[in-house]
């Protein structure tokens, strides 16, 4: 009996001490590892993303092409629909109304099974990485992978990553009592690739004929400055700032997005008209990790949301300043 | 006390014990390894057992004794797995049997409460009691609001967790 406790003991402290190495620089090359994958990986599968009530499936089919990746995702339910991503920007088919919605804003956030945000070196300063088993997940061995925040302006998340592909087969966010609040994972998969022709073309006859809308936004540089109280939002840096240009003189945009980020979760910030005042007030609300309000400042309307908890999104949009100025 | 443990599923804990104490040969523990993979049940019992260490970490010292004690009552009803050299005669004295079930239990899980403590205490000497608040409940979006073409524009133009249906064009 001693020898067997003495053996599960030594392969305890082995394991702890094993993952005290790994939560250096091995986290940070999976990390790295997993958001490469993800950009470069060939694949096709079928994923759920469920919260709250709602739960929803997606056809996702991913090639490559020279250094790029082209990715075709078809809603399995609801309304149809098809998105098809490339080098140049995404479009979206709408079969019922024949109409294209083309965008060429840079991507920020691409979707599962891409989860980091820029550059992911950011996940290693505001989470600890740690490691857990090997589960089989869509029939694939995948290792999880455990993002703890280091304070509590963010959420947990919790990641299994096939062992092979090093791509995420299922994402979860948590609240602070460790509950899932979202989640996304694949049901079937396979890293064997579709036909190019499939996935860079639409499904739907007569697509290449329909009319394209344009919903664009521009990036705006230099990014101007945000006013807001720094440490509601320590460790999120600002990378992007992007608008659709305005149809009247008295502002300078029809919309206006900040864009956040501390590697994981992102933060928008919204600036538009007070014309456009939307469903939203000033009491947070949540529609799965996402948390949002709105709120006038000055003469604008400002919708701030993100994969944050509800008091980091209220003390930060608490201190955000607006002044439009010509 | 009752032994109303299925043959199968008490062989079965017994390979997972094995393969975790390293007493099966070479090729025993490979083909172990690979049955544990292919079997959900085995593979949930590893993870628990695996998983320990980090429930500790993560609910604080505190936390610990319930650990040891859920630890030690989940052992107790495991069967009993003999050490390497044990007699069948401990088998068959059903009082001896209990007791060493006890002991065992309370042993194994004394020493996952201690090892946990060592491996652990550093980073439990200044647990962050903001990271264990709950925060202000916000109230769900309502699906009247999700309708509204204001507001799902804008979800559609932040993005989500995974590419859901986008609104579509005026």
């Amino acid at each position: 009996m001693m020898r067997a406790v003495g053996v599960f003991l030594a392969g305890l402290l082995l394991a702890s001490g094993a993952s005290a190495q790994m939560a250096g620089a091995s986290a940070e090359a999976m990390i790295f590892r997993i958001h490469e994958a993800a950009k470069t990986a060939v694949f096709s599968g079928t994923y759920v993303h469920a919260h709250d009530s709602h739960l929803h499936a997606s056809r996702i089919y991913q090639i490559r092409e020279g250094k790029s990746a082209i990715t075709k995702i078809q809603a399995v339910e609801g309304r149809p629909q098809e998105i098809i991503r490339t080098e140049s920007g995404t479009r979206i088919y709408f079969p019922q109304r024949q109409v294209v919605k083309f965008d060429q804003t840079p991507s920020v956030r691409t979707g599962f099974p891409s989860v980091f945000v820029g550059d992911p070196a950011g996940v290693m300063r505001h989470y600890d990485v740690s490691f857990g088993g090997i589960v089989r997940i869509a029939d694939v061995d995948a290792l999880e992978v455990n993002l703890r925040p280091r304070d509590d302006l963010r959420w947990p998340v919790r990641l299994w990553v096939d062992k092979k592909t090093n791509l995420v087969m299922k994402c979860q966010t948590l609240d602070f009592q460790g509950k899932v609040i979202e989640q996304v994972a694949f049901s079937d998969f396979s890293a064997t690739p579709r036909e190019a022709s499939f996935v860079t073309t639409p499904t739907y006859a007569g697509a290449k004929d329909w009319p394209v809308r344009d919903a664009s936004m521009q990036s705006v540089r230099p990014m101007p400055a945000l006013k807001y109280k720094a440490d509601t939002l320590k460790g999120f840096d600002l990378v992007g700032v992007y608008q659709r240009p305005s149809a009247t003189p008295e502002m300078p945009f029809s919309l206006r997005r900040y864009v956040f980020t501390d590697g994981l979760a992102t933060v928008s910030v919204f600036v538009q008209t007070r014309l456009a005042e939307g469903p939203l007030n000033a009491e947070v609300h949540r529609h799965g990790a996402t948390s949002m309000l709105a709120r006038k400042i000055q003469d604008a309307w400002v919708t701030v949301m993100g994969e944050v908890p509800p008091e980091t999104l209220r003390q930060f949009a608490l201190f955000l300043e607006w002044k439009t100025s010509p | 006390m009752k032994h109303d443990h299925k043959p199968a599923e008490n062989a079965q804990s017994e390979l997972l014990s094995a393969f975790m104490d390293d007493s099966l040969g070479h090729k025993q523990a490979q083909d172990a390894g690979e049955h544990i993979l292919k079997t959900p049940a085995l593979q949930a019992q590893w993870n628990e057992w695996h998983l320990i260490g980090d429930v500790i970490r993560s609910r604080g010292l505190a936390h610990m004794r319930p650990i040891a004690d859920r630890v030690r009552d989940r052992l107790a009803d495991e069967p009993v797995h003999l050490p390497f050299g044990a007699t069948a005669k401990v088998s068959t004295d059903h009082h001896r049997r209990d007791r060493f079930r006890a002991v065992y239990a309370g042993a194994v899980a004394a020493a996952i409460a201690f090892v946990a403590l060592i491996a652990v205490a550093p980073q439990m000497q200044s647990p962050n009691p903001s990271v264990l608040a709950t925060g202000p409940v916000a109230r769900p979006v309502s699906p009247a609001q999700l309708a509204d073409p204001r507001l799902h524009e804008l979800l559609d133009t932040h993005g989500a967790m995974a590419v859901r249906p986008v609104s579509d064009v005026k």
